[in-house]
């Protein structure tokens, strides 16, 4: 089968609330986030048939709310078909767990907000405004340092391999500056 | 930070003037101060169409448009591109 209209068909194990194999590596997702708390977490999906930028093969991080139990997007057993876009697709990992970018979504890190007084670590905050770009992508480099509309990160959490990683989300059209 | 910011996309960055602090000899309150709705343009995104809208030049703009972004050695508002009212 051949998806159209910039649709691809994806293939999301429902029991990966626990786990999922990435590589041969326990891949799974984070419960409860530090600084951006949210009750659902994106899901990961494994890519059956692409597009132009998304092949066979390719794993993917997607919006929760297109696997729901009555998702339109259901085709059978554990397929999906769903719309390639930015906001339905977040970002592509690698067999080693690293994040990509696709669809125009910035991969950025965290900036911290520069005390007067040395603060414990569980007590800084970061900044809402900029953000660092942690992979080359969308024009920009890895290092710049990205100012964007005020809290348009979104972070994403996962576990891979043992290994806690955070990344953060943005999409290009939210970016207003750069250094 | 000024000097190597870049704009994005279709925004423009700009430094605000500097209005009068004072009143009949006397210093403004902070709260009576009135930010300029004129300023510098400092740089351009790649994506503004509007050819009047140059670096060096000064943007005229509503006093409440924009955000302002706090750098280490000053601050400076970003626009939309359509939010500048006219060029000087």
């Amino acid at each position: 089968m051949r998806v159209i209209e910039n649709k691809i068909m994806v293939r999301v194990d429902q029991s990966q609330k626990d786990y999922t194999l990435l590589g041969g590596k326990r891949f799974q997702m984070a419960k409860r986030y530090e600084h951006n708390n949210r009750i659902k977490q994106p899901v990961i999906a494994f890519v059956v048939s692409g597009n132009d930028k998304l092949k066979c093969g390719d794993v993917i991080l997607c919006h929760h709310n297109l696997f729901t139990e009555d998702s339109p997007h259901f085709i059978k057993d554990n397929y999906y078909g769903i719309k390639a876009t930015h906001e339905t697709i977040f970002l592509k990992l690698d067999t080693d767990g690293n994040p990509h970018q696709i669809y125009n979504n910035v991969i950025a890190g965290w900036v911290d907000k520069q005390a007067i007084v040395e603060l414990p670590s569980e007590s800084t905050k970061p900044k809402v405004d900029r953000y660092t770009c942690l992979v080359d992508g969308c024009g920009y480099r890895k290092g710049q340092l990205l100012f964007t509309i005020p809290y348009s990160g979104y972070e994403i959490v996962y576990i891979f391999d043992g290994e806690e990683r955070r990344v953060i989300k943005i999409h290009k059209d939210d970016i207003i500056a750069f250094i | 930070m000024i000097d190597k910011i870049k704009a994005a996309g279709i925004h423009v960055i700009i430094v605000r003037d500097e209005v009068e602090n004072e009143r009949g000899g006397l210093l403004k309150p902070a709260s009576d101060k009135i930010k300029a709705n004129t300023g510098k343009i400092i740089s351009v995104g790649a994506m503004v169409r509007d050819k009047t809208i140059k670096t060096g030049l000064t943007a005229v703009f509503n006093n409440h448009a924009g955000f302002v972004l706090e750098l280490g050695d000053g601050e400076v508002t970003v626009l939309n591109s359509e939010q500048v009212i006219g060029t000087l």
